[in-house]
């Protein structure tokens, strides 16, 4: 195998690997994922990753080439984990030719998200199933259910502004208490039980389990990362949600 | 009992659009997230023990979607992840809030106090099953 085969293999399971990672993947599938995709075509490499870099070295005639890659985080996407997990597998088992599997992982990366109105759809049924499940009386459900729908179409309308998470996470549970607490003058809401609601979609369950199994794994760094990640989540929900209480019911905290 | 659980049903199947899982995986999720919604009420109701009732909740869900990744050549995070979060203590964060914001200080410390435990309560239950998967891998390959 020529020097630029090696390099375009390394270049292809770093790009697969920065894409499981994006989407929020584990750390010890995106590592293993590298160092397979690697070894399947006999170059000998190794892989440490973080939630925010990857570094890979490979073994390229002898000498030892490392890359860097810095990662930023995006929108959790499950569906691109399985689907690059699967590209990957298929890349090991077989012989691909490179060309072909570059392809292939353009597609998954491209491939799309669920249209506007389901994903609106999502948040309603999210917020209108949880505010039920927290207490709302069933009839409630239809109020719940647009909350949701409202929420969601806030996030995507301020996902351009790229604010960073701790803020974003601020201003939507902020906007939503008010949001709950203005509509309960008009229909007397279970109020509790909505703002409980609108909240779980934000609640950072991800980071909890993510942060979980990486400490399982060995992946220390990436499991204390995360759990900070969820511990400012979490403050960001509490900050907003408290500022936007306190606003509304004219009480000021201690 | 089954309005809980078809709740938390409804609301995995709003998070797991949320999360871009395709249709083929969404009614398999969402049947774990509502389930374990409904163990969790119920152990809540029984025993008054937050945390036995996230813990062991958290560990049903984990074993369910290791074998439900299992058959369904999926990674077990398609299923983990939105079953887990009808667990999450969102209701006691927002609880000890509350009770700041009303200067009730004993009542949002004991309520920060649950939300905390349970977090660390469903950690546990969630790291169990893939150890389990591990150490099951493990004995096949000697």
């Amino acid at each position: 195998m020529t020097h630029s085969d090696q390099q375009s293999i390394l270049n292809l399971a770093l790009a697969t690997g920065e894409l499981l990672l994006t989407s929020g993947a584990e750390t010890y599938r995106v590592e293993e994922t590298i160092d397979r995709m690697c070894q399947s075509r006999g170059v000998a490499g190794e892989s440490f990753v973080t939630p925010s870099v990857i570094l890979v070295t490979g073994i390229i005639d002898g000498s030892p080439i490392t890359h860097m890659k810095r990662v930023h985080p995006q929108q959790i996407d499950l569906h691109k984990i399985d689907e690059a997990n699967n590209f990957a597998r298929s890349f090991t088992a077989s012989d691909m030719p490179i060309t072909t599997a570059w392809e292939e992982l353009n597609r998954v990366a491209n491939s799309l998200q669920y249209p506007l109105p389901i994903s609106l759809l999502g948040g309603g049924l999210a917020v209108g199933g949880f505010a039920v499940l927290f207490g709302a009386p069933a009839g409630q459900f239809p109020l719940a259910f647009l909350i949701g729908v409202l929420l969601q179409l806030f996030m995507v309308t301020i996902m351009p502004l790229r604010l960073n998470f701790f803020l974003r996470n601020i201003v939507a549970s902020f906007v939503v208490t008010i949001l709950i607490h203005l509509l309960d003058r008009l229909f007397a809401l279970a109020i509790n039980a909505m703002i409980i609601g609108s909240i779980m979609p934000l609640v950072p369950g991800v980071a909890i389990t993510n942060s979980v199994r990486d400490t399982l794994t060995g992946d220390f760094l990436s499991g204390l990362t995360r759990a900070s990640e969820a511990v400012f989540i979490a403050l960001g929900i509490a900050f907003g949600v408290g500022v936007g209480l306190v606003l509304m019911t004219g009480v000021l905290p201690v | 009992m089954m309005m809980t659980w078809f709740y938390g049903f409804i609301s995995t199947v709003g998070l797991s659009i949320l999360f871009n899982i395709r249709r083929k995986h969404i009614v398999l999720a969402a049947i774990g997230g509502g389930s374990a919604g409904l163990i969790q009420q119920q152990l809540l109701l029984s025993t008054d023990n937050i945390l036995l009732a996230a813990f062991v909740a958290a560990f049903v869900i984990s074993i369910y979607s290791e074998i439900m990744a299992g058959i369904q050549k999926a990674p077990s995070t398609t299923y983990v992840i939105p079953g887990v979060l009808p667990l999450v203590p969102g209701a006691g964060m927002y609880y000890t809030m509350l009770y700041l914001a009303e200067r009730n200080l004993s009542q949002a410390a004991a309520y920060g106090y649950q939300t905390v435990f349970a977090a660390l309560a469903i950690a546990c239950g969630v790291i169990i099953a893939p150890s389990i998967r591990r150490l099951v891998r493990q004995l096949r390959s000697y």
